[in-house]
């Protein structure tokens, strides 16, 4: 029988994962900035100390052509494979749930957004 | 660190496989199993660059031996080892050319060989393929029974403790099922090979003490090596190390890296012996380091 997954206990917890997902990723030639909201994104920020269960991905990033901002998207529906590879690793290697890395929070806003304008 | 010493037990086996099947090469000691003479080619074309005699044995012993090699097992074998496109084409010229054999043309494909390395004048410095050396059980039957998928599953079977299963066979001699299956059936209609079907399957075997008077006695009958998972595996592990990217990343991702390789070649690996249970789980770039110092002390005491 497998153990549960594990939460992601603190702040370098969360940025190992992280930090991990980012050198599968090189390792393939791949890169992708993200934006995360939640309780991963408040312990990263010293805001919070607390354990969590997975971290949010609200959008995905990628600069201007001047370099000089960002453009957010909404993440991909699947994700890309190279970063659902990585995240799948990631999460076996360190013992956390196999999409501790997820974009729920993106249904969870729409559905908030679809009630609101129904309401 | 590891990895200088998985080449050099590699070599040392390549070495040890020449040697027990006729090839002229310096050094003592020979392999005790059947040698898999398409995988030991083409690992000593890759590994050439790190050894480049390999080059000057191998078209060698391919002058008199050039007919006991499978050209469509060795172009099929190729697609698993790192690239070796180019130098298989130039030892197809070198077949072609030195030992007279026009099987080979077709691996030669439209682009021009690169030229073979520039040699001595031809001189015989190895006899041959030495035939009845047990290592060289393979090309044995080949010479008898013409180059073939039933000769090599005769060889395979002979070098089986145990029954076998079509996928067994097909996997270790790197063909696929269906050409397997059907020589299969012939060579039971034969009644050379026997078979049964059991709760896990059809198996297959051989009245091994029937061919000992037919071969020489037991000691002519080496085990089979399954040389081609632990060559093929080498090799992509060899060549993953030399990769710009790989070597680029963090330690974390090089452990991945070797993981998933080693994963994708593990139950090749268990069949071999060289591993028991399974390759490491493990993140962790030491245990990867570990496992690869392991491995070629393995080869060695394997050879």
């Amino acid at each position: 029988m497998p153990n549960p997954p594990r939460l992601l206990e603190h702040r370098a917890d969360i940025e190992q994962a992280l930090r991990r997902v980012g050198e599968l990723l090189a390792a393939r030639g791949a890169s992708y900035a993200i934006v995360i909201v939640g309780g991963a994104a408040l312990n990263l920020l010293g805001i919070v100390a607390r354990s969590t269960r997975d971290v949010d991905v609200l959008a995905f990033a990628t600069r201007s052509r001047t370099r000089r901002a960002w453009r957010l998207d909404a993440p991909p529906d699947p994700l890309p494979e190279p970063l659902a590879a990585a995240i799948r690793t990631v999460g076996r290697d360190m013992g956390l749930a196999e999409t501790w890395l997820n974009t729920e929070v993106v249904t969870y806003v729409r559905s908030r957004r679809g009630a609101r304008g129904s309401g | 660190m590891a990895a200088a010493r998985l080449l050099d037990a590699t070599l040392d086996l390549l070495w040890r496989q020449w040697r027990a099947i006729g090839g002229a090469a310096a050094g003592r000691g020979a392999i005790t199993k059947q040698v898999d003479p398409e995988a030991l080619c083409l690992a000593s074309l890759y590994l050439q660059e790190a050894e480049p005699r390999l080059w000057t044995v191998m078209v060698d012993w391919l002058r008199l031996g050039s007919a006991l090699l499978s050209v469509q097992r060795l172009k099929n074998l190729a697609k698993q080892f790192p690239p070796v496109e180019d130098r298989l084409r130039a030892l197809a010229a070198a077949a072609v050319e030195e030992a007279k054999d026009a099987r080979w043309r077709s691996l030669l494909g439209p682009r021009p060989a690169r030229k073979a390395a520039p040699r001595k004048p031809m001189k015989l410095r190895g006899g041959g393929p030495a035939l009845t050396a047990p290592p060289a059980l393979v090309l044995r039957l080949r010479a008898a029974f013409q180059v073939g998928v039933k000769a090599d599953l005769l060889a395979f079977l002979l070098g089986q403790p145990l029954r076998v299963s079509v996928s067994t066979a097909a996997q270790s001699l790197g063909y696929s099922v269906p050409p397997v299956f059907r020589a299969l059936q012939d060579l039971v209609a034969a009644q050379l090979v026997q078979s049964g079907d059991f709760p896990s399957g059809a198996e297959y075997w051989v009245h091994i003490e029937r061919w000992h008077e037919v071969l020489g006695g037991w000691q002519a009958i080496a085990r089979w090596g399954f040389w081609r998972e632990v060559l093929v595996y080498v090799c992509a592990a060899l060549a993953l190390e030399q990769r710009g990217q790989y070597r680029k990343g963090s330690d974390y991702a090089r452990a991945a890296a070797l993981r998933e390789l080693a994963l994708r070649h593990e139950g090749g690996l268990v069949r071999s012996g060289l591993v028991e249970h399974g390759v490491p789980r493990s993140p962790s770039l030491e245990e990867w380091g570990a496992f690869h110092a392991e491995l070629a002390r393995r080869l060695a005491e394997l050879a």
